[in-house]
This record gives structure tokens, sequence and C-alpha cells, in this order.
């Protein structure tokens, strides 16, 4: 615990503490514009780069940039944009400076293949932000999306069992957390614990996640966070280019397929295209001292998108497919609480089995299909106008193991299915700055559908909501100023079957978010942001009419129909500390929720045939969320890094002055990273070492769980990579050892806790070849 | 000409785009949902039944009823008392059933059929059973016992006991024992029981 105050009176005193340091007087200012050497028309995603103060910017949508806060004297400016050759020039700085017309041109030797065409702007600077790309995206492919984003500070995974995983942001997942993918808000059956985002994280090259009420710029339910999964670029460059992954572990002998085409048709055709694909199969987890019976899993991805670019227009059409089977570890099947206590009391599993890839019941299958449309049109006085339009289909079937042995042995039917449809369309206008004001208003529209079949869990429905947002940002020279403002509404029809008559039940739901923020640049390396936003969550479907057994919980769950919808307010305040050596982000944040909803356990049970089993109903509290996250990288030498990473979350009802359940405990990882400068032919090679320590949870309502939190471990990682040429043939390999010492231990986040120990020792084979089959010269 | 063409890749762009969009999948939420909650719920159970017959005269002579016509719901199940005559042996055959099913779902007939992943067991509290005994078993070699048929010994009258009936089942590649801890519950009652003279 003494860890835990440290940490936190760490980021108390470090925040402060430099906000109060004195800024120097740099102030002046560099703008201008870049053009399209090949086009004419505004450059947009252009960077430039100062290289005196390692500082930069990218140009909008009418090429224009703008670089504040620069102290005097002789710079050096790059200009660059992949598929272009930069360009390099030097200015004399002695106030503010407007370049006009700087243009860029195509590069003709170009060596490397491009997949990526810049950066967009981030839509709300003042969020806290974490991503995972390049080589550190690298390092989690194969693992599921959950499981990587685990990478990142403040992030942490919700898991039952191996192979499901949800994101878990400053201590909230399921509906709390949103996930973005492809812009489109990722619409399963969410609110589930064990219902992971069925998304290929393949398809991205780039991960983030917004630490904060990012409501008005995503929408109600946005109220930890976000999850932004957006798939690559399209290449903007005449030419087909590929990537190839391959990904081998040995705990559950995964292997995992992913391979990639894109391209440029020529001048004759002015489309980029774009097909993916990914395959994976695993069969069962090995814990220290045994397999986990049925804890496979088999997925199958693919996705295509095809582009239109033009000066004035653009457009995009993106499909996916993901479709998974997975077993769920036989040993959590259990009948009833007094089964739930024999296992808690047994140290092994009381199914025993050897490796295998077979998947039996119970087991899920998941489908979900996407498309989106994206339209842009630039319209020279008023701004860049883009159209999104999406359609979703989720598909969850569920396997239950059965009375009956017979139909048990038959993988047809399924027990629970649930069917949901959803459509959406966004428009938003990014306009053209003002003054220094820029921002973007927009319009949203969502319709819902789902229907059920089996076993009863939540009832179908229809659902349709509106929303409109305005946000802009002022630009102050060392501070960016933002604010945001959000309506949505939200109409609900339940079709409730009592008895077989079924009940249209109507719900109507609507709020306002709210967001202001700050950027403020101390000094060249130190960079300050605070947000504070309110954002607001309906009741979900399974909160207000959830009534069944859930099997593997041996609990009931009832749930209330006369909800409220939630209300969060939610503070980040960060601090970034770019020098040479060192690199750091640390992050403190306050999270306050009206009518927090979470399953209250009722003091009796309930009584069945099948025996008795404790039931929990929705209950409405508040509830209060405060902690901090910490990354730290630190240059020692030219080979030796050493990184820190950390989180912290503390959360109480305060309605009833205690803890909440399944909150993550501290966790913290220092790891240290040795790159041999002295091997020229394998060249980004490294070795690392990381121990990741989760310490024990202490902080938990009395008498609400089965046992107690697991008590707290360390693992050991070690890990080496190495990108090596054959011929100009590049070969990326990273091989990494997970739980070193095959320790046993179990986690707290893990909903199979009571049942089986964590995966054993695991080695895993990452190779990336990217491939160039043809380009234009 | 250029321009034409560019519309003409743009109509196709769009074309291209529509064309992801698959239909008609069934996802009408008005459309009728399956009959009751419960009835989806293939683990279902909402009656036991237990016929005594009089191991001295062979004739049906009492049938006792346990029932939950809610399934899951809050209602507590709802049983029969078990009344026996003193110092008497009873022939005592289960059926279960799940009444929300259509046609009625006769359970016991499904636990007959897989007799060799079943065992029920059966305790007293109190002192108003003497004595039970399995009668029926499974197909291993050896036979263990099921425990849909068994014989009843009643004690002497007084005071009330209570009747339990624990069904294990054993799936998933776990061996079946006779230990009523093992396996997953399937079924867990009480009967009250009294004695007369």
């Amino acid at each position: 615990m003494k860890f835990c105050f440290l940490f936190f009176l760490f980021n108390l005193i470090l925040v402060p503490g430099v906000l109060f340091a004195q800024p120097d007087s740099c102030n002046a200012v560099l703008k201008g514009n870049v053009l399209d050497g090949e086009t004419g028309k505004p450059f947009q995603y252009a960077s430039v780069f100062i290289k005196e103060f390692q500082k930069g910017a990218s140009t909008d949508s009418n090429g224009f940039f703008q670089i504040n806060n620069l102290c005097q004297g002789k710079v050096t400016v790059v200009y660059s944009a992949l598929g272009y050759k930069s360009f390099t020039t030097s200015y004399k700085l002695n106030s503010d400076i407007r370049i006009d017309q700087i243009i860029l041109h195509t590069d003709t030797c170009q060596l490397e293949s491009v997949t990526v065409y810049g950066k967009k702007a981030e839509e709300i600077g003042s969020f806290t932000r974490a991503s995972l790309t390049g080589k550190e995206l690298d390092r989690t492919r194969g693992l599921s999306l959950g499981d990587a984003l685990k990478e990142l500070p403040g992030v942490t995974t919700l898991k039952t069992g191996n192979s499901i995983s949800k994101p878990v942001i400053h201590g909230l997942h399921s509906n709390r957390v949103l996930v973005l993918n492809a812009g489109l808000r990722q619409e399963g059956q969410q609110w589930g614990n064990e219902h992971a985002p069925e998304i290929d994280p393949f398809v991205s090259d780039k991960m983030t996640v917004v630490k904060g009420a990012a409501g008005v710029r995503y929408g109600s339910d946005a109220i930890a966070g976000v999850v932004i999964v957006e798939p690559r670029n399209l290449p903007l460059k005449t030419g087909i280019n590929g990537e190839m992954n391959l990904v081998g572990m040995s705990n559950n002998r995964q292997g995992t397929v992913s391979g990639l085409l894109e391209g440029k048709f020529g001048k004759w055709l002015p489309l980029m295209w774009r097909l993916q694909g990914t395959m994976s199969k695993a069969g069962n987890v090995k814990a220290p001292h045994y397999y986990q019976a049925n804890t496979g899993f088999e997925e199958k991805n693919f996705s295509y998108a095809v582009g239109y670019n033009r000066k004035w227009f653009s457009g995009e059409i993106f499909y996916s497919q993901f479709n998974t089977t997975l077993g769920i570890f036989s040993g959590s099947h259990i009948g009833s609480v007094s089964d739930l206590q024999n296992a808690i009391e047994k140290s092994e599993p009381a199914v025993k089995s050897g490796f295998s890839y077979e998947i039996n019941r119970p087991f899920q299958h998941v489908e979900h299909e996407l498309v989106r449309a994206k339209f842009s049109a630039y319209l020279a006085k008023i701004g860049s106008l883009n159209l999104l339009l999406g359609r979703q289909f989720n598909n969850r079937s569920e396997f239950d193991v059965l009375r009956n042995s017979i139909a048990n042995e038959s993988k047809e039917i399924p027990q629970l299915q649930l069917k949901l449809t959803t459509h959406s369309a966004d428009l938003v206008l990014e306009h053209k700055p003002f003054k220094n004001i820029s921002g973007s208003i927009g319009t949203v529209y969502m319709q819902q559908a789902n229907i059920w079949q089996g076993r009863f869990l939540i009832p179908n429905f229809k659902s349709q909501s509106f929303g409109g947002f305005i946000i802009e940002k002022w630009g102050l020279g060392k501070t960016d100023l933002e604010a945001g403002l959000r309506y949505d509404k939200k109409f609900l029809d339940i079709y409730l079957n009592d008895n077989g008559i079924v009940k249209l039940l109507p719900y109507s739901f609507s709020n306002f978010s709210g967001t202001v923020g700050a950027i403020y640049k101390i000094s060249k390396a130190l960079n300050w942001r605070t947000n504070a936003g309110t954002t607001w969550r309906p009741p979900n479907v399974n909160e207000l009419f959830s009534k069944g057994l859930h099997h593997g919980a041996a609990a009931i769950e009832i749930g209330d129909p006369t909800l409220k919808p939630e209300q969060a307010f939610k503070l980040v305040t960060s601090l970034e500390a770019k020098s040479e050596k060192l690199n750091l982000e640390s992050s403190l944040f306050y999270s306050q929720i009206q009518n927090f909803i979470y399953l209250k356990p009722d003091l009796e049970l309930v009584q069945t045939i099948r025996g008795a089993f404790p039931s929990f109903t929705y209950t409405q509290i508040d509830a209060r969320f405060y902690g901090s996250d910490l990354f730290a990288s630190y240059e020692m030498s030219k080979s030796i890094n050493l990184i820190v990473k950390g989180s912290l979350v503390l959360a109480e009802n305060i309605t009833e002055k205690g803890y909440l359940i399944n909150i993550p405990p501290i966790r913290y990882s220092p790891a240290i990273v040795y790159r041999p400068r002295f091997i020229k032919e394998a060249y980004n090679s490294y070795l690392r070492f990381t121990l990741n320590r989760t310490e024990n949870q202490w902080r938990v309502p009395e008498n609400s769980d089965y046992a107690n939190p697991p008590a707290a471990y360390t693992l050991f990682d070690a890990e080496a990579g190495t990108d090596l040429l054959f011929g100009k043939q590049k070969v990326s390999i990273i091989f990494q050892v997970n739980n070193l010492f095959d320790v046993a231990y179990r986690d707290y986040m893990n909903r199979f806790r009571y049942f089986t120990d964590e995966m054993g020792r695991n080695f895993t084979l990452r190779i990336k070849v990217p491939v160039s089959i043809y380009n234009k010269n | 000409m250029k321009q034409t063409k560019h519309i003409i890749f743009l109509l196709a762009f769009v074309a291209i785009s529509i064309s992801g969009c698959k239909k008609n999948k069934a996802t009408d939420p008005t459309a009728e949902q399956p009959v009751n909650p419960g009835a989806g719920d293939e683990e279902n159970i909402t009656r036991i039944q237990l016929q005594f017959i009089d191991s001295a005269n062979n004739t049906i002579s009492k049938t006792f009823t346990l029932r939950d016509t809610d399934g899951q719901g809050k209602n507590p199940p709802v049983a029969d008392t078990i009344k026996l005559e003193v110092n008497k042996t009873y022939f005592v055959s289960q059926s279960i059933y799940d009444d929300t099913k259509t046609p009625l779902s006769v359970v016991s007939d499904e636990i007959r059929k897989e007799a060799n992943f079943h065992r029920f067991h059966y305790s007293i509290k109190g002192s108003l059973i003497a004595q039970t005994i399995i009668t029926d078993y499974d197909t291993r070699s050896p036979a263990q016992p099921l425990g849909l048929e068994f014989k009843i010994k009643s004690g002497n009258a007084g005071g009330n006991s209570i009747f339990n009936i624990n069904l294990r089942h054993f799936s998933n590649g776990i061996e079946k024992t006779a230990n009523p801890a093992d396996g997953e519950q399937d079924i867990l009652v009480d009967f009250p029981v009294r004695v007369n003279n």
C-alpha cells in the first residue's frame, strides 16, 4: 500500500510543481501554407517540423499550419509528407513569420513502401491520450484488442478466462467505455462482461485510448474514455504493396496469420484499395500445473477498403467482418453456489484435460459485420464537410452445456442468440479557422434493432438516437482553450414478452454533454493538458430488463425498469515532458458518477428446483473514481533505456460508504531496454526485460464476493527483437517469453479467478514482412 | 471528357459502397418472440412428482408434487408434504417435468436415457424416514445407482422431517462418482415429511 500513496503523492507534487515553474520567453509564431506540387491545391496532412525545437505541426484541410511559442533565432524547418520529397529551409525568427506557398513534389525515387500518409489533427486536444503504434503495436500482434491495449498506462482488462478480454479505462468498462471502430461506435452486445469487442487489431496501425469524459464528440457512454481503432489509411501512391504477419505461441499453441495487400491504380483509374485478412487458431491454455479444458478459440476476419481521392472530394468504403468461436473453460460451468464453493476450495479444477484444439460446450460464436462509407468535400470558403454512414450487424450465439448429453454433442443449436442491427449517419463540418478559432460542428443519428432467441436474457428493442454538437478551439499563443457542447436524445422501445403477450414499453432519454479544456505549453519540453467533461449514459436494456440465471457466475441478475441515466463528471490533468533523455507522461484523474448503476447483491437466496442462487439487482448509487497513470522513459545511455508504467485507480461507493467491486488493483511495470549499437546489419535490435507487478486488491465491498481477491503477484517477461535485411527485403522479428518463471497466479480482474490459475510460461514469435510488389517510379 | 470519367468512377464507387450492405436478415424486434422467457431455457424445471407405492399391497397409494412455476423467478418452489404411514416400505418413482415447453418436456425420461451421467442422492433431516435405497442402475459395468426409482422405509411417527433430493450431473469428462459433492448440481429440493400412525 505504501507504493500506492507514494505514487499518488508523486503525481500530486509533480503536476502543480511544474505549473509554477517559470516559462521562458519564447513566443514567436511560424505560420504558412503548403501546396501539392502535383495538383497545385492545398496540401492536407503535410508535416512541418522545426529541428531546433523538435516541434512540429501538420497542415489542415486548407494547407495551413501554425507553430506557436518559438524562441527567437535561426530555425531549420523541414516540410514533408510520405510519398513526397521533403523540403528543408531555414528562417531567422525575430517575431512572427508567415511563409506562403511551400510546394511539395512527389518523390520519384522512393524505396520503402508507403502505407501511411500523415496524422489527422486531434479533435479535442486537451484529452489525455495514449496510443499503441509502430513497434509497440507490433509487440502485441496476435493478442486480442483488450490484451493489446493493456500495454497503455491507465488501461487494464476485464477477462473471462483467457479468450475473452475487455478494455478497462480508469476502472470502468463495457458500456462506460466507447469503442470507435473505423469511426463508428462499435455496437455489439457490449454490456456483457463476457462479451469482448469484436475487432481485429490487425486492421489498424494505430490504436488510441482517450482518457476522459469524451461524450461531446463521441456521444453518450464515453464516461471513462474512448478506444479508437482506425483502419490504416489507404496508400496515396500508385503501386501494390502488402504486409504479412505471422504469430506463433507455445502455451496454447496459437497460430495467427494476417496479411494485407493494398495499392492505388494508375491515372486511368483513380482508386485506392486494400484487402486484409486474419486467421487465428488456439488450443487449451496451460496454467503452470494443468491445462484449462476447452479454452481454445478460432478467429477468421477479413476487411476491404476502396477509396477515391480528388482535390475537392474524397470517399472511402470500408467493410469488415469478424468471426470468432471461443471455448469457455469447462471448469467454470457450475450448477449452483455449493458447486462454486467446492470449486473455490479445490486448488485445481475438477475437469482434467490435456492439450486439444477442440471447442466444446460451453462456447460462444460471434459474428460482427461493419460497413462504413466516408465522404469528405473540401469547400474553399467553409471548410471540410464529412459524412459518415455506417451499418453494423452483430450476431451472438451462446452454446450452453446441456443436461441432455446427446444434444450436448451437437454444436448446431445455440441456447441464446442475440442479433443487433445498427445504422448510423454522422455529418460533421470542420470549419475553416476564423481568426484563431477552429473547430467542428456536427449532427449524428443512430438506429438500432435487437432480437433474441433461446433463453431469455434481454428483450427485443428498437432505438433511435439524435444528437448535435459543437467543439471550438481558441489558439492563444502558449495556451489553447477548448470548449464543446452536445445534446442527445434517445428513444428506446422495448418489446417485452409477458406470458405470451408482447407489451410495448417506450422510454426516452435526453441530456447535454459538455467539455472545457486547455493545453498549456509551459516550455518547449513541457506540456500541460487539462480537461473537464460531463457526459451521460442512458441505462442499458440489460440493466432495465435482465432476468435470469448466469451460468459460470451462479447468479441471478435482475433488472430495474425504473433506472435513471447515469451522469458523469470527469477531470483529467496531465503533464508531458519530452526532452532528449526523458519522456514523461503523468496524469491525475477524478471522476464522479451520479446514479451509477451496479449489481447489488440481494441478501436472500432465490430458491429454484435447480438449487438456491444468490440474486443481484441493478441498483443506482453515487460513485467516485480517482487515481493516477504514469509513463516514464529515461535514456540512461545511448544503448540503455529505462521504462516505467503504472496505474492506480481508487473507487468508492459514496451512497453506501464503501468500496466498489471489480476495480483493478494497483499495477506497475518497470522495464529495461538494451539496444546494441555495434551490430550494423541487424538494425533496430533490442533486448527487453519487464517486471509486471500487480498488487492485491483489498479495497473491496464486504460480503459481496465468493472468495477473497487473489494475492499480489510478480511476473517477468523477456523479449528480443530485430529487423533483418535479406537483400532488399526487410523482416522484423520479435521473440517474447511471458511469465518467464512459470508462476502460478490468479488475477482479480479475471472472472474465472475462482476456478483456475492464469496462463503459465508462454513463448511468442512474431514475424512481420513488408511486401513490395509494384511501385510506380 | 476528363470530368465525365471521374463522374463515372464516382458512381461506380457509390455502387460498390451500396453493394457492401447485405439485407434480408430477420431483424424485426416487433416480430413474435419466444412464448415465455423461461421456455427458451433448456435447463428449466418446473415440477417434480414423487409416486409412492405401498410395497405391501402394490397399489398406487400417494403422489406428492413440488412446483416452481416461475423457474428462476423470485417465487420459491412449493412442495406438498409427504405423508407416510408408520414403519412401511414404499417404492418411489420420480418424474420431473418442464411445463413451459410444448410438448411437455419430461426431464426424467431424458435423465433415464443418460443414466451414465447422472446420480441422485437422498438425505433426510430428522428421523421420520429410516432408510432410502436406490433400485435402478446405469449401464456401466459395474453398474452404478441412478436414483429415479428407489425404496423408502418410514420411521416412527412424531415431529417433522425434511427429505432432500440432490441430482448430480457428470459431463465434460468428469468421472461419475458416488460423492454427493462431485459433478454439477442439476436439482436440489426439499420436501417436508410427516408420518402418521
